[in-house]
């Protein structure tokens, strides 16, 4: 009876697995399971090579992950996938860079197709998501934030020009009454236009022009281009006025962060007139600063939100525009720590020793790591060495060379390594040579 | 009983060699097998992207492949898109996209574009099943304006060939006509309402809107008496006019939301037209996407409160209505 023992368990296995109503998975383990998955690597490996030359990196790279999963040797997807993630990376930087350029030049299309073609890459890529929502994605909703005796009335009026709009502040806010807001409240509010409010009729001077001189030096910028305005254009004394009131005004713009209105009062100054280029300097100066401090501000999201590499590419490209800010030098040492860090946890030490050498010397867990990482590296290397002696006693040359080669890929000081493979190489090329 | 003796088919020795054998191959089961797709993953970020590999059964459509791994027969242009192929195989290898892999419908050679027609009426109903036909020939999947508002926060992506069919009207002839055509070709749509008009001679009755809403129809707002909500009177006050904006909108939407039980998130301005403060009421009375009447392109950046939809009729050109359902707009993006 004995015997017929493990034919009972398995018929009893197989019943049970038919009344568990699991019979289509034992059908699928021995049709579709993991050996017949194996067997399709090849076949997936050669799909992602087609999406990749088809210009479909992020759909490549989930293939070759997908091949490193099921493929028994997994040292060529694994090296795929690291390959293309680097390409991925690389491509992801460069447009989104060449995308904040083009913007600054205000070509606006080329722009937005290099933050499409970063977001194709990486659909991820939050930075490049942002500035398409950002500058191509409009919403007609705007935020106020309320300033200490802040009531409907005045924000209406320095919203919209108009304080009879009162009431459009308490509906889209849901405030009750006309009252006094508490500072630092975040206002909701229709993006209107701003309408001016009427001025009082101004008596006609004798001398307008010097009436708008008058008003220029007293900082009076709307009343000077009135008066400015009623005089004959033909004058260049008159023209020379104006574009010195639009000057006067960008600059105010610029100081008030109103670049959109400062470029357009730039533009209706002809090229050359005196001190245009340096507010223009002033204008990209003012920018870019901006721009740094949205990038920074966003590199600081992506490390809140655990996207330290995100992050730390973010902080780089600051840091590039300006290599003295101690806040994005700062962001960017924590990032790239994380980021090591997070190679290291996963056992990738290469791409953690990759990462760390490019660690500011005065970061001191970027400095402890990369030596644990290095006493890692060097424990990999010896069993590499180790490997490759085997393959090497066992006349297997091409093994052995490809061992050591790993191993002082993990410590380059590995004279041994080093030494067998030129050893190696030599033996190799003479029984080839043998005729 | 039998007299003849218990004959030992295997010796003691034999015996343990076989339990070596069945130990060994429980030993191979467990952990010398190569590593199965659907195991454990040691990145968990990727692997929630990865897709599944799936072996295709005899009769396997990409349809029944996405009811069985996406739990969602209509995602079979999924698989399709994904494997680069149009039909399958038994014993074939398929890949499942386990996520949106063209979020925003972003491609080498440009971005999705998705066009969205306006029918005032049904008009000529052989001409409106010849448009119809001829949208399911060229291989277009009609979506909601949900499944538009979901591309457009690039959190999923639309087939290649996505259109959305509107109508600004609830005239009996869209019920009795236009809706069978739609559902002969499988085609959903959206039936922008003025709640003033539902009832009236010769338009459909709550009812019938009830049960295009339970049809799969999206029922959605074009405010309460269909009027212009851009047009200021002569001599109205400003507050005067902002009143009567927010009433049409908001009592269009309550009732819609209270016949069908069911929110209300799309408007159309009614005439096609708005302003600023139009756009900014509508967002901020609920609705997640608001549309415009005028030609222009709508990919997934595209400004949600001032969505394009193109006007077509029965007498619209074939070319015309071909050039309206541009779906690619073509850019470097590699």
């Amino acid at each position: 009876m004995k015997r017929w023992l493990p034919v009972i368990a398995c018929m009893a296995m197989v019943i049970l697995c038919g009344c568990a109503g699991s019979m289509d998975s034992v059908s699928d383990f021995l049709s579709a399971g993991p050996w017949w998955e194996a067997a399709q690597a090849s076949h997936i490996s050669s799909r992602a090579r087609e999406l990749e030359t088809g210009g479909e990196l992020a759909m490549a790279l989930d293939h070759w992950r997908l091949v490193q999963r099921i493929s028994i040797d997994q040292a060529k997807a694994t090296r795929e996938t690291a390959r293309l993630e680097g390409k991925i990376a690389e491509a992801v930087q460069s447009h989104y860079q060449h995308g904040l350029a083009e913007w600054r030049r205000k070509k606006t299309a080329a722009a937005r197709d290099h933050f499409l073609a970063a977001l194709h890459l990486d659909p991820d890529f939050q930075p490049a998501l942002n500035q398409i929502k950002t500058c191509f994605s409009s919403f007609p909703l705007a935020v106020y934030l309320s300033t200490p005796d802040d009531r409907p009335s005045t924000v209406a009026k320095n919203v919209f020009g108009d304080e009879e709009k009162a009431f459009l502040v308490t509906w889209f806010n849901d405030l009750p009454k006309n009252e006094t807001l508490i500072p630092g409240t975040l206002l909701i509010l229709p993006k209107l236009e701003k309408i001016p409010i009427k001025k009082a009729r101004i008596k006609k001077p004798a001398n307008r022009l010097a009436a708008a001189r008058t008003r220029l030096a007293a900082n009076d910028l709307e009343g000077a281009m009135t008066l400015a305005r009623q005089v004959n254009p033909a004058y260049p004394d008159v023209q020379a006025l104006i574009h010195t009131i639009h000057l006067k005004k960008a600059t105010a713009q610029i100081e008030s962060g109103q670049f959109d209105d400062a470029r357009q009062s730039l533009a209706t100054v002809p090229d050359g007139f005196t001190d245009k280029d340096a507010t223009l300097g002033k204008l990209t100066i003012a920018l870019q600063q901006q721009q740094t401090a949205i990038d920074l501000t966003q590199a600081r999201k992506q490390f809140d939100r655990e996207h330290y590499q995100q992050s730390l590419d973010l902080a780089g490209a600051v840091l590039k525009d300006a290599p003295d800010s101690p806040d994005a030098r700062d962001l960017a040492a924590e990032a790239r720590y994380r980021v090591a860090l997070d190679h290291f946890n996963h056992k990738r030490f290469l791409k953690a020793r990759e990462v760390l050498a490019k660690a500011d010397d005065g970061h001191e867990a970027s400095t402890v790591l990369a030596e644990t990482v290095r006493i890692q590296l060097a424990e990999q290397a010896q069993n590499h060495y180790r490997n490759g002696v085997k393959y090497f006693i066992n006349e297997d040359l091409k093994s052995a060379i490809a061992e050591w080669e790993i191993a002082l890929a993990c410590n380059p000081d590995h004279e041994k390594a080093s030494e067998n493979i030129d050893n190696a190489r030599r033996l190799l090329d003479k029984i080839e040579s043998m005729p | 009983m039998s007299n003849q003796p218990i004959k030992h088919s295997t010796s003691p020795r034999k015996r343990v060699i076989a339990r070596v054998i069945g130990f060994m191959a429980v030993l191979i089961c467990a952990g010398l097998l190569p590593p199965s797709s659907h195991g454990e993953e040691t990145n968990p970020g990727s692997a929630s992207r990865l897709p599944l590999l799936v072996r295709a059964r005899r009769g396997d459509t990409p349809a029944s492949i996405a009811q069985r791994y996406l739990d969602d027969a209509s995602k079979g242009w999924m698989i399709v898109e994904y494997n680069g192929i149009e039909t399958l195989s038994g014993g074939e290898a398929i890949l499942i996209p386990m996520a949106p892999f063209r979020p925003g419908g972003l491609t080498p050679g440009g971005y999705q574009i998705v066009p969205v027609l306006a029918y005032a009426d049904i008009g000529d109903a052989s001409a409106f099943n010849h448009q119809m036909r001829g949208l399911k020939t060229a291989g277009f999947t009609a979506i909601t304006p949900a499944q538009l508002i979901d591309f457009m926060e690039f959190s999923s992506q639309l087939p290649l060939r996505s259109v959305l069919i509107t109508f600004d009207t609830v005239s009996q002839p869209l019920y009795d006509i236009g809706i069978p055509i739609l559902n002969e070709y499988g085609f959903t749509a959206t039936v922008f309402v003025a709640t003033d008009h539902i009832g009236g001679k010769g338009a459909m009755t709550w009812d019938q809107i009830k049960q295009l809403h339970e049809d799969g129809f999206t029922i959605a707002c074009r405010g309460r008496s269909g009027r212009s909500l851009t047009r200021r009177t002569k001599g109205q006050a400003f507050e005067t006019y902002f009143k009567s904006v927010e009433s049409e909108l908001h009592l269009a939407r309550k009732a819609i939301e209270t016949h069908l039980d069911a929110p209300c998130l799309f408007l159309a301005y009614p005439h096609g037209s708005t302003n600023r403060l139009v756009s900014a009421m509508a967002a901020k009375l609920g609705f997640s996407a608001a549309f415009v009447l005028g030609p222009g392109e709508n990919p997934f950046f595209a400004d949600r409160f001032g969505i394009h939809r193109t006007v077509v009729d029965s007498h619209i050109n074939p070319e015309r209505f071909g050039n309206i359902l541009t779906t690619l707009i073509t850019a470097d993006l590699n």
